[in-house]
């Protein structure tokens, strides 16, 4: 369940994370004033999330939500040098599949989105990669066998 | 009540708008956006059930997911790399394909932008609140931001996986394996991953079957 499950996040997936908190406590005491927060305008803000906060009930939900990861989160830290060449969470992949090169990092759920090139360490490729190193052959087997080759794993958390 | 008569004319394009995806494997009558939707609605429903996940909030997420797609289209992740030789083509959509992460990141903001714009022409002479909850289900979608924008992002590959699962049964030269291939990227959800384990062992058991009866 939710209540027991770790929060992995990098460390500015944590900064990010605290700062939309901070702010989702801002506009809720400035609607709940009935004014209208001068910051919703600074061009500092994700403009993304911008419209998400507008509904007071999507606040309240949203906040619960960060709370709870805030309280479960575990950060995502650089390796020790002797563990660098090692797939761990944070790392980032570059492999072979079926002779093109392909580039991921190895993210928790939270922040994992595939289409900007973070996978999650819980999909069935995230969790087959952890552990290995380059020149290792990962085999992820649905109905076909699909070979991902080890080429590069770097890692660049700061 | 004409802007809302325009807007649902509008959408209903949808329900004639041929999934590219499916058609780019020659298959002559694929799905429509709208059958997608309908049925990824439904799943996401069913499915989320098993996490005590808001059901109002997902059946809308997965309603709307795919609206932008009046204006912007069926944009696929083969979109602007595909050979023009039709052999090299037929050889090329076979696999999943495979970009840089600053490549990956570039395209996917490029179709955000193009699918933002042509939502925000869609819905704009809806009433203000309607347009502001369809803005946010969508970004909640796409970005992931709350876990039921996670879990109906999700269940969108799952229900892709689905129906290149049924092309197959249908006509056995059908490739399933970039949609497989995608989703065992994508997919982390317990439910889902159990979902795709069952959906992988029909189709290792059909294949079976079929061996056996060749010898």
């Amino acid at each position: 369940m939710l209540e027991d499950k770790k929060f992995y996040l990098t460390e500015k997936g944590l900064i990010r994370l605290k700062a939309e908190y901070q702010h989702l406590r801002k506009i809720k005491s400035f609607k709940t004033e009935g004014e209208v927060p001068r910051f919703l305008h600074s061009e500092d803000l994700n403009p993304e999330y911008l419209s998400f906060h507008e509904d007071l009930d999507l606040i309240d939900t949203r906040l619960a939500e960060v709370k709870q990861i805030l309280r479960n989160v575990e950060l995502i830290k650089m390796p020790s040098k002797d563990r660098r060449s090692v797939i761990n969470l944070g790392a980032t992949v570059i492999v072979e599949v079926e002779g093109e090169n392909d580039e991921f990092q190895i993210v928790g759920s939270l922040e994992a989105n595939p289409s900007t090139g973070r996978i999650s360490n819980e999909s069935p490729v995230g969790r087959a990669l952890l552990g290995h190193k380059v020149g290792d052959n990962v085999i992820i087997s649905s109905p076909l066998n699909v070979v991902y080759r080890i080429k590069k794993v770097k890692y660049n958390l700061s | 009540m004409n802007k809302i008569i325009e807007f649902l004319i509008a959408i209903g394009k949808l329900k004639k708008l041929k999934r590219k995806g499916i058609m780019m494997y020659g298959i002559k009558n694929p799905e429509t956006t709208a059958d997608h939707t309908f049925r990824m609605t439904i799943m996401s429903w069913l499915l989320g059930r098993f996490h005590h996940l808001n059901t109002e909030k997902i059946i809308k997420m997965s309603l709307v997911h795919d609206l932008c797609e009046v204006y912007a289209g069926d944009i696929t992740p083969y979109d602007g790399i595909l050979p023009k030789d039709k052999r090299e083509r037929f050889n090329f959509v076979r696999k999943w394909p495979r970009f840089s992460k600053e490549e990956k990141k570039k395209r996917y903001y490029k179709k955000i932008k193009k699918e933002r714009d042509a939502l925000e022409k869609l819905i704009k002479g809806l009433p203000k609140e309607i347009q502001k909850e369809i803005i946010n289900l969508w970004l909640d979608y796409e970005f992931g931001v709350s876990r039921e924008g996670r879990f109906v992002r999700q269940v969108d590959r799952v229900e892709n996986l689905l129906e290149a699962f049924e092309c197959w049964q249908k006509n056995k030269k059908f490739p399933t394996k970039p949609w497989w291939q995608h989703a065992e990227e994508v997919v982390d959800d317990p439910i889902l991953l159990k979902f795709l384990h069952t959906i992988s062992r029909k189709e290792i058991k059909a294949k079976k079957f079929r061996e056996t009866n060749k010898k």
